[in-house]
């Protein structure tokens, strides 16, 4: 009987660690970037974990920028082992106070996606000489582009004959897509996937050129390389192109400090550390990555952009947060700047008090 | 769900068809759910349709809930003055001072009748057009957005009441509320540090506490069912067929402008119903202001869906969700090779078509039984209360509490207008389209007001001239009258 009892007990004690429902926090709402992301890669992630008996449900918090559902699950989840959290780049944490006791370096990252954007422009145009029109908007990474285009445009002064002109209210991306086939605005930035929709007739047609990529962090020297799916028009080489030289200077630094997180911390997961399911998860992630069939839908999809696990991911992301928030690799003048650099586009950026402390 | 492909192909498109229609029709039914959260929820089935063959069953049946829905979003705002959406809040206008005059299934059938008669008229037109849409998207295109709001603004204060000024500051006070939040530079404006008014006030929690709270304070018992109502209904919507043509042609034309969600083509379209009837009143429960905006409630989702699939620029947010999932099963809206199969564009209109059709048809059987919960006067307004209550908790888990504030602080708002004779439909209108009238002028700001060439708008866009003109007119005239009237 007493045995009985036991293997009752072990079996619930077991149940209770084994079949377990994940909840997967995207920071967003059920639409845009992140969520396409999420719901593509949790589809096939939740295939291996319900091959274990195991389930993971999406769950949407949008607002703040992402940054309500990062507090959100700091707030409320970040003790429970069964929740996880995207990330959205970060930049605002870069870029914005009231992160309360939130701090990057207190999490563990169980993998995730590296990932790259493409500038297009009008093939009638030559920005810097002509009149180049391009959107802009605060809090998401639009300026990061912006300031790619800017350098390419003005060269190492940053002094364009004709300035580019940047153009507010268009917060909505399908707007702004049409606003560029519809030739309302002659620049604009997208990812991947729009890549080969929106502007495909048109780079066809010889309307719309992929102006340059912004390149992707690698994984193992954290250095910017070219855009595995654009190798070609990548942005350092179309810059050497035009003015004979690589960029650099303070604003060069500042902005491949922003890139190197976009590229690797825009479609990261994350959970507590010390998760007890953390080997679960990273195995299971592991098993996509090794799906040949999940891997080829989530190319198709996703891109053709290097995937990071594990320990590899934790060093990754170690490296890239040591640019904010470690004493050692924070550089109080290039921040400074970086905020100014922002600034300048009419961006309402603070400096993160608690990166300076 | 691969039971389904034991049957032939007709019963596996009636059975995804009528489940599409019963579950869109379910969730417009409830107040603030609207065919966004309908599309949202599909996630959770998705996967049901992961066979052969079972995702072009998905694009029927996510097709055919999205018209169910848009058509049955009408009942919340006619029956108990919540607004499914941003758009359905302009049936509301009309719709519910009908319900409290006894005439709720009354204005249901009008509102379902012209909404699904302009639904199939303008999905057959919108798959004729799809070679010119580029033509209308020239011609309607960033200013005549900016000034239809401006004509919406103007028309509302002008003729919706007498007192045009106090409308015009109910306007003001709607844009300065709907301007609450974060702006596209980050910049706060109006939070005063509270957490809660970062992203803005949810257009339920204004239009509940607008409309809603103040007719529980003061109730009017709404009188008993009369008549033969559900014929009636459809009787003066085919005697003003050309009101609801109108809408159908305004929603369709707003519809395939991206970004140009949140009702805006709902409004216009009760704007211009208001336009053609300047010696009517409106907002009191006249049937033209219900048959004028439902009219453009379906073809407005057709026009949306122009852009989605031509370019994969989806019309509005729906869409862009729509899009997530029909990427999910394999679909990749907006890439050109996707025009070019068959099967995806034949279940894609038929699940349209047959949909507005078949949920119309069905919705409008049954407006009347659905309409008779707002005779149990006992239970009416503390039920209309639990709603509210419930689907603030169920929607905005996050601010429940500060949700409940900022409903009861509408509530007494709208009492006070309401006393004080400032138009609420008025301050409704600019809330909601606040976003949109910046972004427009933001947009005309960088793209048009440059340099030499800011006079040339008013040449190089004609319609934009016309509706501008209209605008200082309407006003000119709705200040004229009231001092008038004072007189």
């Amino acid at each position: 009987m007493k045995k009985l009892l036991l293997m009752v007990v072990l079996l619930i004690g077991s149940t209770s660690i084994w079949a377990e429902t994940f909840v997967y926090i995207v920071p967003s709402g059920v639409d845009g970037g992140n969520a396409k992301w999420a719901q593509q890669f949790v589809a096939q992630w939740n295939k291996k974990l319900q091959s274990q008996g195991h389930d993971m449900v999406l769950r949407y918090i949008p607002g703040k920028k992402g940054k309500k559902g990062f507090l959100e699950w700091h707030k409320k989840y970040k003790d429970k082992d069964t929740v996880v959290v995207q990330s959205n780049g970060f930049i605002n944490y870069l870029t914005t106070n009231g992160w309360n006791d939130f701090s990057p370096l207190d999490i563990a990252t169980i993998g995730g996606q590296i990932q790259g954007t493409f500038v297009f422009k009008k093939t009638d145009i030559t920005p810097g000489t002509d009149d180049a029109i391009m959107h802009i908007d605060g809090g998401a990474e639009v300026i990061l582009d912006a300031m790619a285009v800017k350098m390419l445009a003005c060269g190492p002064s940053l002094e364009c004959t004709v300035p580019i002109r940047f153009v507010k209210g268009f917060k909505d991306s399908g707007e702004r897509r049409k606003a560029f086939i519809d030739g309302m605005i002659n620049i604009s930035r997208d990812g991947f996937s729009h890549k080969n929709k929106t502007y495909k007739q048109e780079i066809k047609d010889g309307i719309t050129e992929i102006w340059f990529s912004q390149g992707i962090v690698d994984t193992e020297t954290n250095k910017i390389i070219p855009d595995p799916n654009h190798t070609e028009s990548w942005f350092i080489d179309a810059y050497v192109a035009k003015w004979g030289e690589k960029p650099k200077g303070l604003y060069f630094e500042g902005y491949k400090q922003v890139l190197k997180m976009r590229s690797a911390l825009g479609k990261t997961v994350f959970t507590k550390k010390d998760n007890i399911h953390y080997d679960l998860l990273v195995s299971t992630f592991n098993e996509v990555l090794a799906d040949e069939d999940a891997m080829k839908k989530l190319t198709k999809k996703l891109g053709n952009y290097p995937w990071h696990t594990g320990e590899t991911s934790q060093k990754l992301v170690d490296k890239i947060w040591k640019f904010c928030c470690t004493i050692d690799g924070y550089d109080e003048h290039l921040y400074q700047k970086l905020v100014n650099f922002r600034r300048e586009f009419g961006e309402n950026t603070e400096m993160n008090e608690a990166i300076l402390r | 769900m691969e039971w389904i492909l034991q049957y032939p192909i007709e019963i596996q498109w009636g059975i995804v068809l009528l489940g599409g229609i019963i579950y869109g029709g379910v969730v417009g039914l409830i107040p603030t759910a609207g065919p966004s959260k309908a599309v949202i929820l599909l996630f959770a089935v998705v996967n049901y349709f992961d066979f052969p063959t079972g995702n072009y069953l998905f694009v029927l049946f996510s097709i055919s809930t999205v018209v169910s829905c848009s058509i049955g979003d009408s009942f919340a705002g006619i029956l108990l003055g919540i607004p499914g959406a941003g758009g359905a809040a302009a049936s509301m206008m009309d719709g519910y001072p009908l319900t409290k005059q006894g005439k709720a299934s009354y204005a249901l059938s009008a509102g379902l009748f012209t909404s699904t008669v302009q639904g199939l008229l303008f999905g057959m037109l919108g798959i004729m057009i799809i070679p010119y849409y580029k033509v209308i998207s020239h011609w309607v295109s960033v200013p005549e957005i900016f000034a239809m709001c401006l004509l919406s603004f103007a028309l509302i204060s002008s003729i919706t009441n007498k007192y045009t000024l106090r409308s015009l500051l109910a306007v003001v006070l709607g844009l300065t509320i709907g301007s609450i939040g974060v702006d596209s530079m980050e910049f706060e404006r109006l939070t005063f540090g509270i957490d809660y008014l970062y992203d803005g006030i949810p257009v339920v929690v204004v239009a509940a506490g607008l409309f809603a709270l103040p007719e529980m304070v003061s109730p009017k018992i709404i009188k008993p069912y009369i008549g033969k109502q559900t014929m009636e209904g459809i009787r003066v919507a085919l005697k003003y067929k050309w009101l609801g043509l109108q809408g159908g042609l305004i929603g369709f034309l707003t519809g395939i402008l991206p970004g140009t969600g949140g009702g805006i083509g709902d409004w216009a379209s009760y704007s211009a119903t208001i336009a053609r009837n300047p010696d009517e009143e409106f907002g009191n429960g006249n049937i033209k202001g219900v048959i004028g905006t439902e009219g453009a409630n379906n073809s407005g989702k057709m026009g949306a869906l122009l852009p989605t699939i031509m370019f994969g620029i989806p019309g509005n947010k729906m869409y862009a969700i729509m899009m997530a999932l029909w990427l999910y099963v394999g679909f990749e809206v907006g890439d050109p090779n996707i025009l070019d199969d068959d099967s995806f564009i034949h279940h894609l209109v038929g699940g349209y078509m047959l949909g507005t059709l078949f949920a119309g048809v069905f919705m409008i059987i049954f407006a009347k039984k659905l309409s008779s919960v707002v005779h149990i006067r006992h239970w009416q307004y503390p039920m209309t209360a639990l709603v509210i209550w419930g689907v603030l908790s169920s929607q905005y888990y996050i601010d429940v509490p500060q949700n409940l504030i900022a409903l009861a602080l509408f509530g007494i708002l709208g009492w006070f207008m309401k006393r004080w004779y400032f138009s609420r439909p008025a301050l409704l209108l600019a809330f909601i389209l606040c976003d949109r009238f910046e972004k427009s002028w933001l947009q005309m700001e960088g793209i048009y007001f440059y340099g030499m060439d800011k006079y040339t708008i008013w040449i190089d866009r004609p319609l934009f001239t016309i509706l501008m003109i209209s605008v200082f007119v309407i006003l000119f005239y709705g200040i004229k009258a009231e001092k008038h009237a004072i007189r």
